[in-house]
């Protein structure tokens, strides 16, 4: 049985040449010297959906309960004036980003970046006071209710993030990540659209509370209950095509400020995004025109859009490289926000699906590099730490300023027209000086390497 | 191919986005475009440029004067002033008054039309009415209308195959070879560029880039074609010359795809799917010139695992 699946799989890597005879070691015969319990491929199948189905709960979660649900509690159920809860969604992020820095620094202190079942079970846990907290969401009657309960809930987000994004190298081989995160992507926006409307909390809370406490179930027996799977799949960091990032191989190739770099520019994508999207979601004709029609029709349709962007992200992520959905997503984002101010040039607000279409399609290609680029950019060692750096400063450092900003400019009085031209200006800007940077800096040093395609 | 030395690309860099700044100039772009509400052009005042009406109610009153054309896409308009150049009614409603003044032509294609007798049109009036509009052309003429588009499509590709052969076929291998590369390509850069054009025309003084995009995007998708074409008539009759090959294939191309656009619902996204599949090689190998290579994977250090 074991010559024949061998004999299999050495045909089936016999044009892959640069893959590392550790590979197959590791994967027939287990990392712990006994043969596999799990014929290769359905193991690796299997690590792969527990990392999609993590990833993509978490994130439908995040977009759905934590952005859209909780505005609702504190403006319509707590009836807290919207700059408030915008204060407070601002510190949430503020602290979600603390406490992934600080979790990130504690799991490369002491190993456990690259130890799968410390991760694992921090996920448990992550998912486990998730549920209760979402379930205790129902008793916030005030402000202060809703200050202490956004404080638990981005330390325990904050303590999620390095936690699932660093299970990537356990999970995910890497030629595979674009791919991926396609997925993750697509059905975490192809269900929001659907499942988040009416964008209500009470509505997102009872659809979420099942979801969760399913995932803390499985997640929790995958962490504590010994078995062989887990076991494997602990092992495969080891294995150079799970471990080594894509942009980690070339010693000398890359420079050691890449992920600083990489931060800063996904720290623009979702400055852009959360700082347009915030002003554009207080525009009833945009809204109810498109994420809040009440045509299911319309929805499905930027659902359909997501997923479509997701496939091409995905597509792009594997066969180009970061740079190339970089620019695809300052270009988008520069070009939804000008589409934005069109109408307002000329009259007032229209509604049309075009600029729905773009922006879906922008979103889908930064969030497919938001999920494959951390990993790539590490080792088993670094990935905590890449992931928080990454996720929590990039995305939720992100969040934090670009709320403060808008905020700030809400209270000059400043008009619809005059903050999506600086959004789309700083798109514009972030475009050009990429383009710049592609252009005259040095050559991508994977396309003259010799490698695996 | 060798590079440009730095200073020489930071000034290829400024020069693309020099012209940029540009727009930032006042009265560089003169025109009007309305999307909704009323909106009156009063008399004794001039409108520099086009003014392109795509919702709402516009009404140029007597005295006025538009200085360009008016484009009527949607909504209504009423023109009772001047226009120095053609009015040109694609949709929507346009009444014409009796003191209204129309200097060029009055094209109508598609829109409500009611011109007063003592109107005064120069150019007269020109109404083409849309038959070749899918739902309303019959399938035997559709058909027709597929064959006569698929013969000039062949005998372009005929024509192309004499002097570029070599660019053609590698569009086609490509196309094969990375067919998921491809389509997403194709399908980013068709919806995009579409609306970009779209955009770029509501400018009105952009106009003619607007066309000109869109016309270099039908050539790029028809050149795809042209290399689909190419790589599925050398696995059928490898034996021909390669000009007859890709005249042959491409001809079968778009006859497919017209023929497959029949088929309600899903056949118009089958034609769109293979249009894109064959933009997005022709793209990514820069319209064949070059050959097409992957990212790869650099190999790992088994060490790094940690």
């Amino acid at each position: 049985m074991l010559d024949r699946r061998s004999k299999r799989a050495r045909r089936s890597r016999s044009d892959d040449g640069e893959r590392p005879r550790l590979t197959q070691r590791n994967s027939l015969i287990g990392l712990a010297g006994r043969p596999s319990a799990w014929p290769i491929r359905w193991k690796a199948l299997a690590g792969i959906s527990l990392f999609v189905s993590t990833m993509a709960a978490g994130y439908y979660y995040n977009v759905t309960f934590v952005q859209l649900g909780l505005l609702d509690l504190g403006t319509n159920r707590l009836g807290l004036a919207e700059t408030d809860v915008t204060t407070l969604m601002a510190m949430f992020a503020l602290m979600t980003f603390l406490a992934s820095g600080i979790t990130a620094l504690a799991m490369t202190r002491f190993g456990w970046s690259s130890r799968m079942r410390v991760k694992l079970r921090l996920a448990a846990l992550v998912a486990l006071a998730q549920t209760a907290l979402t379930f205790a969401s129902d008793g916030i009657h005030d402000g202060t209710g809703l200050t202490v309960w956004l404080l638990a809930a981005g330390g325990v987000i904050g303590v999620g993030i390095p936690a699932t994004f660093g299970l990537a190298v356990d999970l995910v081989p890497v030629r595979h990540r674009g791919g991926v995160a396609g997925v993750i992507t697509a059905i975490a926006y192809f269900a929001a659209p659907l499942g988040a409307y009416p964008w209500t909390f009470e509505h997102m809370r009872l659809q979420l509370l099942p979801i969760l406490a399913a995932g803390t179930l499985a997640v929790g027996g995958l962490a504590c209950i010994p078995n062989r799977l887990v076991d494997e799949w602990a092992a495969q960091h080891r294995d150079p095509a799970y471990g080594v990032g894509r942009y980690t191989r070339q010693r000398g190739a890359g420079s050691p400020a890449l992920p600083i770099v990489l931060a800063v520019l996904m720290f623009g994508v979702f400055f852009i995004d959360s700082l347009g999207f915030l002003r554009l979601s207080d525009e009833a004709v945009y809204m109810q025109g498109a994420w809040l029609s009440e045509q299911i029709g319309q929805r499905l349709f930027i659902s359909l859009v997501h997923v479509v962007g997701a496939w091409i992200a995905g597509i792009f992520y594997s066969a180009f490289d970061y740079r190339t959905l970089f620019l695809w997503a300052f270009g988008l984002f520069a070009l939804v926000h000008l589409m934005y101010t069109f109408p307002l040039r000329f009259g007032s607000p229209a509604s049309v699906l075009a600029e729905p279409l773009v922006y879906a399609l922008a979103v889908s290609i930064y969030t497919v590099l938001n999920f494959a680029l951390w990993a790539d950019l590490s080792t088993p060692a670094t990935v905590a730490r890449n992931a928080a750096l990454g996720v929590g400063f990039s995305g939720w450092t992100a969040t934090f300023a670009s709320t403060s900003l808008a905020l700030a400019w809400r209270t000059q009085g400043m008009p619809l027209m005059a903050h999506l031209r600086l959004v789309d200006a700083t798109a514009v800007l972030l475009f050009l000086a990429l383009l710049m940077a592609v252009y005259i800096g040095p050559r991508r040093p994977s396309s003259t390497a010799k490698g695996v395609s | 191919m060798r590079r440009l030395p730095l200073s020489a690309r930071m000034i290829v860099m400024l020069m693309a986005v020099a012209p940029l700044l540009s727009g930032c100039q006042d009265g560089t772009l003169s025109g009007m475009v309305v999307f909704d509400g009323r909106h009156v052009v009063d008399h004794e005042r001039t409108i520099r440029g086009d003014l392109a009406v795509i919702g709402g109610e516009v009404r140029i009153a007597s005295g006025a004067t538009i200085q360009g054309s008016v484009w009527l896409l949607g909504g209504t308009c009423s023109v009772d002033g001047t226009v120095e150049g053609d009015v040109n009614a694609l949709a929507g409603a346009l009444s014409v008054g009796d003191s209204a003044v129309i200097r060029g032509k009055l094209h109508q294609a598609g829109s409500l039309l009611d011109v007063a007798p003592d109107a005064r049109i120069v150019g007269g009036i020109a109404e083409s009415t849309p038959e070749g509009m899918a739902g309303r052309a019959s399938v035997g003429s559709r058909l027709l209308g597929g064959a006569r588009q698929a013969l000039v499509v062949g005998v372009l590709g005929l024509l192309l195959g004499f002097w570029f052969a070599r660019p053609i076929a590698n569009t086609g291998r490509t196309a094969f070879r990375y067919p998921s590369v491809s389509l997403a390509v194709g399908l980013l850069a068709g919806v995009i560029g579409l609306i970009v054009s779209v955009l770029v025309g509501f400018t009105i003084i952009l106009l003619p880039l607007a066309f000109l995009m869109a016309l270099l995007g039908l050539l790029a998708a028809v050149y795809g074609w042209f290399g689909l074409g190419a790589a599925i008539a050398r696995r059928l009759t490898p034996g021909f010359p390669p000009p007859l090959r890709i005249g042959l294939g491409s001809l079968g191309v778009a006859m497919s795809v017209s023929v497959v656009s029949l088929v309600p619902l899903v056949g118009g996204l089958l034609g769109l799917t293979v249009t894109a599949w064959g933009l997005g090689a022709a793209l990514i190998t820069r319209f064949g010139l070059r050959a097409f290579r992957p990212a790869v994977i650099p190999p790992a250090d088994p060490d790094e695992t940690g």
